[in-house]
């Protein structure tokens, strides 16, 4: 048995802890943020954090180019990183299941017709699909979740499509069929339970890759406009001044690298946890 | 029900001609060919043959699980007036665990892993019989001790994995029982046990067979289980009938030379028996089937017209039919 470098709970309860502290910070960030994350003071532009030569209390994070508190922007930054991680992740999760269960269960044209459309999804750049959809609708919060949800769903679809034709073939399917349900009841009462276990790893995992993908579009001009405090712009608005005032880029990149750390954390965790086979071995 | 009185002395269960085709890559493969029989109420009809010989396909076009779009089933299952062939989907998921159902052969598999005993055994009494939650779940004690399990109470709240397989198979048959159906196919409901589970569950069956009075139809390859168990025999060879006839006439007298073959292929203990008998050659493939008699290469009494025309399953003598021109016992005697 290869030994791991931290044992099951270790790594549920480290990125459990992290995403919760993250995401009260998220809920009371109008408690929490020192200053409103949106007032300009050009008095105290570009001032270095606390930690740094030249830094002061009065803004823990330092400052941006404005003169505005990085770390009430930070705070308030997380709420769209959350936000859309999270809706976006539900979204796909909710196409994909929908669509895997289908092609799974019907099989045949169904089936065909489904996942081939999956494939041909794949093959699309979804950068391209964002700015495509970013240039017809303009950027908002619920436009990024679209976005997100929309590209995303093709992995849920492979992985439920999978799970469902191995488990229709199964006798315990055929005897619920055997005793009146039907295609419905089947796949609601004893496919989709069996799917969720999956499910909930690969939608955890997928969190991260949705908030990292946030993060890069609102990078690339693509996310929410300017003033908005998201940690994708406040990473853009620090790369005209990576020389000049590194901590900008630096306090949103710890923070994005934070949050996908410990959603990982949580995701290998809970995967080894749900996994029979690892599961002798965790405990 | 419906407003159909059944007559007294038709049979609950009447297959006639049915037929299934699969589908397949290169063309289709008839895998029952123009089956009939009946099952009387209250009777146990067993289906004997070999592996690939139709029993399991015959057991799944009469409950209409094959796949629709692969399987073109064709020929008349009246079951207490209604032809199942031609009843809409919806009405005959209520004829399914309510007035026919099921037993599998793999207790193993036949339990969803992951939901209690008690909900499997109330799924059927709440989709059918519309009992609620705690109704159905006294129910599912009751049967729980009807199939002779103990503690039924406790065994309510664990997981199949927590049971034994003739445990499980106890509960596969509670839940067939559940809806107190009248007619119950078992698949193969024995092989997957050890021998001695084997015997507590037909005695299980038996009992449970007479005191619900429902009819069964027992699918098997063990001929001491069809001695043991059944009423009625009907013999099945590539995917057709062969013979048919109460089990004494068939035990005692049987007339296809195919299960003739079969009965002498059981090992003797008594007699000083070296090697095993058996029967030579090999089932032939459905996609190929000879165009005569199929079991006519590997039969002995094989004449001329056994390779050319298929015999039907006709009376060769009172209460006994086999699809046979030249039958055991019978030729012999006509022959001067």
């Amino acid at each position: 048995m290869r030994r791991r470098l931290f044992g099951t709970r270790f790594k549920v309860g480290l990125g459990a802890g992290i995403l919760l502290c993250i995401c009260l910070a998220a809920i009371f960030a109008p408690y929490l943020a020192p200053y409103d994350p949106y007032q300009q003071s050009l008095v105290r532009r570009l001032k270095p954090p606390a930690f740094m030569e030249g830094g002061s209390l009065r803004n823990l994070l330092g400052t941006d180019n404005y003169g505005r508190d990085l770390l009430s922007r930070l705070i308030y930054g997380s709420r769209i990183s959350i936000l859309v991680g999270l809706a976006s992740m539900a979204l796909s999760c909710t196409i994909g299941t929908v669509a895997g269960l289908f092609a799974g269960f019907k099989g045949g044209r169904t089936e065909q017709a489904i996942m081939r459309f999956a494939d041909a999804h794949s093959a699309f750049p979804d950068i391209l699909l964002a700015i495509i959809m970013t240039a017809a609708l303009g950027g908002s919060a619920l436009n990024l979740i679209l976005v997100l949800g929309i590209s995303g769903w093709m992995i849920y679809a492979r992985l439920v499509f999978g799970l469902t034709r191995s488990l229709r073939e199964r006798s315990f399917v055929e005897a619920a069929a055997s005793y009146g349900g039907s295609d419905r009841y089947i796949v609601f009462r004893h496919i989709l339970p069996q799917v969720v276990p999956v499910l909930t790893v690969v939608a955890t995992l997928q969190v991260a890759q949705m908030i990292l993908q946030e993060a890069a579009l609102s990078f690339l001009g693509l996310g929410l406009p300017p003033p908005a405090a998201t940690w994708g712009n406040i990473l853009a608005e620090g790369r005209d001044r990576l020389f000049g005032a590194p901590w900008i880029a630096h306090c949103s990149g710890v923070a994005i690298i934070l949050v996908v750390f410990s959603v990982n954390m949580l995701g290998n965790g809970l995967r080894e946890a749900l996994d029979p086979k690892a599961a002798g071995a965790a405990r | 029900m419906t407003g159909i009185a059944p007559m007294a002395d038709a049979p609950l269960l009447s297959v006639r001609d049915l037929t299934v085709r699969f589908r397949s890559g290169r063309g289709a493969v008839t895998a029952i060919d123009r089956v009939s029989f009946d099952v009387a109420r209250g009777r146990v009809l067993g289906l004997v043959g070999e592996s690939g010989s139709g029993k399991s396909v015959t057991a799944l076009a009469l409950m209409r699980l094959l796949p629709p779009d692969l399987a073109a089933v064709a020929g008349e299952v009246r079951f207490d007036g209604r032809d199942l062939v031609a009843l809409p989907e919806r009405e005959m998921r209520r004829v399914r665990g309510r007035h026919v159902s099921m037993i599998f052969q793999e207790p193993m598999t036949s339990l969803n892993p992951i939901a209690s005993i008690g909900r499997q055994i109330c799924e059927p009494l709440r989709l059918h019989l519309g009992l609620g939650r705690r109704a159905a779940r006294e129910r599912a004690a009751e049967l729980l001790a009807m199939v002779a399990i103990p503690e039924p109470r406790r065994r309510l709240d664990q997981y199949p994995h927590e049971l034994s397989g003739g445990m499980r198979q106890r509960v596969v048959i509670a839940m067939a029982i559940a809806c107190e159906p009248r007619l119950v196919i078992a698949d193969e409901p024995t092989t997957a046990l050890d021998v001695t589970t084997q015997a507590q569950i037909l005695d299980l069956l038996r009992d449970l067979q007479s005191r619900l009075g429902m009819a069964i139809i027992m699918i098997t390859h063990d001929l001491g289980v069809v001695a043991e168990f059944a009423d009625d025999v009907q013999v099945m060879y590539a995917g057709r009938g062969v013979e048919r006839a109460g089990v004494r006439e068939v035990f005692g007298h049987p007339r296809h030379p195919y299960t003739g073959g079969l009965l002498r292929s059981i090992p003797d203990f008594e007699a000083d028996q070296d090697r095993l008998i058996g029967i030579d050659g090999t089932v032939p493939s459905l996609a190929n089937l000879p165009p005569g008699c199929a079991y006519a290469p590997r039969c002995e009494r094989a004449q001329e017209d056994c390779r050319t025309v298929v015999p039907d399953l006709d009376i060769v003598a009172p209460a006994h039919r086999a699809a046979c021109f030249h039958p055991l016992g019978v030729a012999r005697e006509a022959s001067p």
